[in-house]
């Protein structure tokens, strides 16, 4: 029975890319314009351009580095407000309409706004802040609220130290959902910080590479663009889910 | 000893002790009985330092407890769980006490209930706390579990001069374990007795539920 769970769980997925792949070459072969849908080979062979050119990873490390720094800010905010919510009542309903407000905000139009405000650099990072963080503080808030507050109280009625008791007993508790967050943010962070960069048409990214293409009609690059920031998408909430279940003995 | 000094505690409106006194000598097994609700639970907790109250208990230093439900961390194994509360105990020699030799290495969810209250009082035991306070610790255990418990908790006081108090609904248990039996009433201590046989308890406990109409309220 595992095993058989195991090759279902490896065969699905690679079945359901091999669909999507499939679908793709027969729309690109049906609409046989590389100015529409470029098949896969043109998009692959766009993909090895990329690769070659100094510029892309100016844009992508450019990217990145936005993404980590937006994603940072929130984290980190996002963990002070959830600390300072779990520990006041008052505090907590104090933050709760900050995080409606922030939460509803239209993005694009907000983008345009901080553009002016701001400049095309800065824009995008608060852009990508301002949707992340009302969905990390609810994780974090979720996940400390969570802390079982019996395993607390055996914890002072037999003296554990802080140290110990963080290490030991608070800190397994959420870590799980700390880390999960945290790959589902910076994955989710990378997404908006392409958009924005489109939108505000940051020099050295991502998002201006693809304004760049579109402008040209390169299709297959944009699609070579798109298909990157899946692939690195991916690669991060991977190697946090990895971490999580190192995280997570048992 | 153990004092408590003008005692009240409230629920929301319903008081659980008002102005409740009581001594508890050092160095003795105490049974606490009553029936559901009437304060034995909080009276452990209040002298843990869990709940607050009005009024003042003394004597009260460092704890050791087992606690109504067993409260052991799911994600350390058993040895990890006692040597939390005390990293120098002797953790292969508590669990052989209590037959539980071969679990060192297993996590609480692949205990039985029985195994895993076992291992909640060798946590307690293992502490080096004066004052041992234990909530109804032997629910789950068969006879020939709790006939050998009960032995090694009058050993542990014997050896150790460990005050106990141990909060029970089993008549039997508190008459052959301790040396006192208190039973809580209405927010009162209303018997009060040492060396007391399992029928006469029985019977003032029967007592205490059929004239207390504030019982069941």
């Amino acid at each position: 029975m595992k095993t058989r769970d195991k090759i279902l769980n490896f065969a699905l997925p690679l079945f359901t890319v091999a669909v999507i792949i499939g679908l793709w070459a027969t729309t690109a072969k049906a609409v046989d314009s590389e100015y529409i849908l470029p098949n896969i080979g043109e998009t692959l062979s766009a993909l090895k351009k990329l690769f070659k050119s100094a510029e892309f990873y100016r844009a992508f490390f450019g990217t990145l580095l936005r993404s980590v720094i937006a994603f940072a800010i929130s984290y980190l905010l996002a963990f002070c407000t959830a600390l300072l919510s779990y520990k006041s009542e008052k505090a907590r309903r104090a933050l709760k309409p900050v995080i409606v407000i922030v939460r509803a905000l239209p993005t694009i139009a907000v983008v345009l706004l901080l553009v002016v405000w701001t400049n095309s650099r800065i824009a995008p990072v608060i852009v990508t802040f301002l949707v992340v963080f009302p969905t990390l503080y609810n994780n974090l808030y979720a996940a400390l609220s969570g802390i079982d507050k019996k395993l607390d109280e055996m914890c002072t009625v037999f003296g554990v130290n802080n140290k110990k008791r963080l290490k030991k007993v608070v800190f397994p508790q959420i870590a799980p959902e700390f880390i999960t967050s945290a790959g589902a943010g910076l994955t989710l962070n990378l997404k908006l910080m392409v958009a924005a960069e489109v939108l505000s048409q940051t020099a050295r990214s991502m998002g201006y590479l693809l304004n760049t293409s579109k402008v040209y009609f390169e299709i297959s690059t944009m699609l070579a663009l798109v298909l990157i920031t899946v692939v690195a998408g991916l690669i991060i909430e991977w190697a946090f889910g990895f971490w999580t279940k190192r995280t997570v003995k048992k | 000893m153990i004092s408590f000094k003008n005692v009240t505690k409230k629920y929301g409106d319903k008081t659980v002790f008002l102005n409740f006194n009581l001594d508890i000598n050092e160095h003795e097994i105490t049974a606490v009985l009553g029936e559901s609700g009437s304060g034995k639970t909080t009276l452990l907790n209040m002298i843990a330092g869990l709940t607050d109250f009005y009024g003042e208990i003394t004597g009260v230093f460092n704890v050791s407890m087992v606690f109504q439900e067993n409260r052991l961390v799911p994600h350390l194994t058993v040895e990890e769980n006692i040597l939390l509360v005390n990293e120098n105990a002797d953790v292969n020699n508590l669990l052989e006490s209590v037959g539980l030799k071969d679990a060192k290495n297993l996590y609480p969810k692949d205990l039985s209930a029985g195994m895993a209250r076992r291992v909640a009082i060798v946590r307690a035991f293992s502490h080096p706390a004066p004052l041992l306070l234990m909530d109804e610790p032997l629910v789950n255990l068969d006879l020939s579990l709790k006939t050998s418990l009960f032995e090694r908790i009058k050993e542990l006081k014997e050896k150790t001069g460990k005050t106990v108090i141990i909060v029970t609904h089993d008549v039997k248990e508190a008459a052959l374990l301790s040396d006192r039996a208190i039973i809580i009433s209405g927010g009162k201590a209303v018997f009060d007795r040492r060396g007391v046989s399992e029928k006469t308890l029985e019977r003032k406990l029967l007592q205490v539920f059929s004239d207390g109409k504030n019982i069941f309220s």
